[in-house]
């Protein structure tokens, strides 16, 4: 198992501000956090901040916890069912810090406290004062600190401090020269390290794989349940004839051409043939650092818009909807990308996921003509051309840039709507809701409201995908497409 | 009537968020029953028993339910509508729950929903 930690940028200013004195001296702080568990990985939330009343804790140019504020601090963890994080600063460092002796055993000491009063493990947080950079651990018991492999902090920028020990920087490669010239070797060893899931292995997805394969990235997963069809082929650049008439899975076809674009010197790819409206899809999407939302149906967005708040994992949403006039000819087309994170309005604020259709969506009542008559609804819309999804992918991409990069200094920016017939870029400005469920449940972690559910439908499409036979003239050309892939994939 | 199923969180949440709005809800089986007054069409002024299935506020607020349980009595003059997890003598009825506005309350949302749906009915045929 992985560790990392993550708050909202809201509540690490506040912690920020507190530890970093004018007077230089060092200062400590508590705070709660819950869990948010992944199959590979577990993330403590910081979920709200203990400050410290009078005389609860010493500065001294060390500063120090009283056992009062500690035991004030847990019992209100406690209490509500959170865990208890101790945080203090070295003012004059930089970059991830490890543990003195004498806070080594300040934390083992009160390892035994807080675990003792909340029954979860201690967690020990150090902030660098000279660039805010953030360190954890995680006290499992008095011996010793498990260290996290992260700490990020998420608001329209996001800020990832890495422990270098854990996740090693990756090397620049020659054929990331341009891109490492674009904004700088520390931009690119964050980046590359970023763990991020891409949603739907469709037009969209298929294309911001890749794009994240070339840009360095050292691991992408994509995660689809379905299968290439000769219908998707004018749009999923890529994809062959071949994989169609195999029936291959959308993430083998996204694997074999993230493969051909990476540019990492050692490049993991994690296959997901799962949906992520099924439990098994929310945990595997939690072990991720940033997830592109690459589907078009409520229920599938409905579950990403609640991760990106519950479990501070920022989602990059968008998509594009044609327009055509009874003729058949074109009258508009609308692209849209925003990305959701707490300081951003979620994809219901936006206006873009229609809560009333989640529930049809579960029941497949979108899918069944009799009911779509019988409702006078219009069948959604399914066009789509290659030159404009390649637009879509791009307004993803540039607020994944401004996410991880800030160019400017900027995160990113507010929901974009870009209309083809007009020429023009429109910002949004909608608005946060106050009685929003899903952003009102900002860290909740593991206590989140379950939106995904446990299926058989698709299922039993990845296991009748898994079992078919295809005809031998099929296997031999996949064969004879296997060899030529490995052979080229050795070459440097 | 009786509580046949236990009633997990979000359940739990849609019954205290309508009666927080005056429409007391209650468990009864597969299905929570509340009441509401009809403000228009041919039950107008009446007050109306309605419900939704158990299964359809798992993730209430997060997801709202969609089928609104009417006794056979109550007619529209058109709706997809079926039987499930209703109790005898009542259908489940369809309506589109166009429900974008974050500054209300999910729960008066719902209910401004179900009472204007209610306000549309007509007289059964004979």
């Amino acid at each position: 198992m992985r560790y990392s930690v993550a708050m909202t940028g809201e509540v690490e200013a506040a912690m920020r501000d507190h530890l970093i004195r004018e007077d230089g001296q060092e200062d400590v702080l508590a705070a709660t956090y819950v869990l948010s568990t992944g199959v590979e990985r577990t993330t403590a939330l910081i979920k709200s901040v203990v400050f410290p009343g009078e005389g609860e804790r010493l500065v001294h140019g060390n500063a120090s916890f009283t056992s009062g504020y500690v035991l004030r601090a847990s019992n209100e963890a406690r209490a509500a069912g959170h865990g208890l994080a101790l945080l203090h600063s070295h003012p004059g460092s930089r970059g991830w810090q490890l543990l003195s002796d004498m806070d080594w055993e300040t934390e083992s000491e009160y390892e035994r406290v807080a675990r003792g009063i909340t029954k979860m493990p201690l967690l020990g947080m150090t902030l660098g004062g000279r660039d805010t950079s953030w360190s954890a651990r995680f006290w499992f018991d008095r011996s010793a600190p498990t260290w996290a492999e992260s700490v990020r902090s998420v608001s329209p920028k996001l800020a990832v401090t890495w422990n270098n020990e854990i996740r090693r920087i990756p090397s620049i490669t020659r054929s990331q020269q341009r891109t490492v010239s674009s904004w700088g070797e520390r931009t690119q060893s964050s980046i590359a390290r970023l763990r991020v899931l891409v949603v739907g292995g469709g037009s969209v997805g298929l294309d911001v794989a890749q794009r994240l394969a070339a840009t360095g990235l050292a691991t992408v997963g994509v995660m689809d349940y379905d299968a290439v069809e000769t219908v998707n082929l004018d749009r999923m650049i890529g994809a062959t004839r071949l994989d169609a008439a195999l029936g291959r899975s959308k993430v083998k076809v996204a694997s074999r051409l993230m493969k051909s674009a990476a540019t990492a010197e050692s490049f993991e790819i994690h296959n997901h043939e799962v949906s992520i409206t099924d439990p098994v899809g929310v945990s595997a999407a939690l072990d991720y650092d940033v997830i592109f939302s690459c589907v078009d149906r409520p229920w599938p967005r409905a579950v990403l818009n609640a991760l990106a708040y519950t479990d501070l994992i920022p989602v990059i949403d968008g998509g594009i909807a044609l327009d055509t006039f009874p003729d058949g000819r074109m009258r508009n087309g609308i692209w849209r990308a925003h990305t959701l994170v707490p300081g951003r309005p979620c994809m219901a604020c936006l206006g873009q996921l229609v809560i009333g259709d989640i529930p049809l969506d579960k029941q497949g009542l979108l899918d069944d003509p009799e009911y779509i008559a019988g409702a006078h609804r219009e069948a959604p819309s399914r066009q789509n051309v290659a030159a404009l999804s390649a637009s879509v992918s791009a307004a993803l991409l540039a607020q994944f840039v401004s996410l991880t990069a800030h160019p400017g200094g900027r995160g990113v920016p507010a929901p974009l709507r870009h209309v083809l017939s007009t020429h023009t870029l429109e910002h949004s400005v909608a608005t946060s809701g106050p009685y929003c469920a899903y952003e009102n449940a900002t860290t909740a972690g593991d206590t989140r409201t379950p939106i995904a559910e446990h299926r058989e439908d698709w299922r039993a499409i990845v296991y009748e995908r898994a079992t078919k036979k295809s005809p031998f003239r099929l296997r031999a050309l996949a064969a004879a497409e296997d060899i030529l892939q490995r052979a080229i994939s050795r070459l440097k | 009537m009786s509580n046949e199923i236990g009633l997990t969180g979000p359940t739990q949440q849609f019954i205290n968020d309508m009666t927080a709005l005056g429409a007391t809800a209650r468990a009864d089986g597969p299905r929570i029953l509340y009441d509401v007054v009809a403000v228009g069409g041919a039950l107008n002024g009446q007050t109306m028993t309605t419900g939704v299935s158990v299964s359809e506020v798992q993730s209430w607020p997060m997801v709202p339910p969609h089928w609104i349980h009417l006794p056979d009595s109550v007619a529209f003059p058109e709706t997809n509508m079926d039987d499930i997890d209703c109790q005898p003598g009542w259908k489940r009825h369809s309506r589109d729950f166009s429900y974008t506005d974050m500054s209300m309350p999910p729960a008066l949302a719902w209910l401004r929903h179900v009472r204007g749906f209610i306000s549309i009915a007509i007289p059964k045929a004979a």
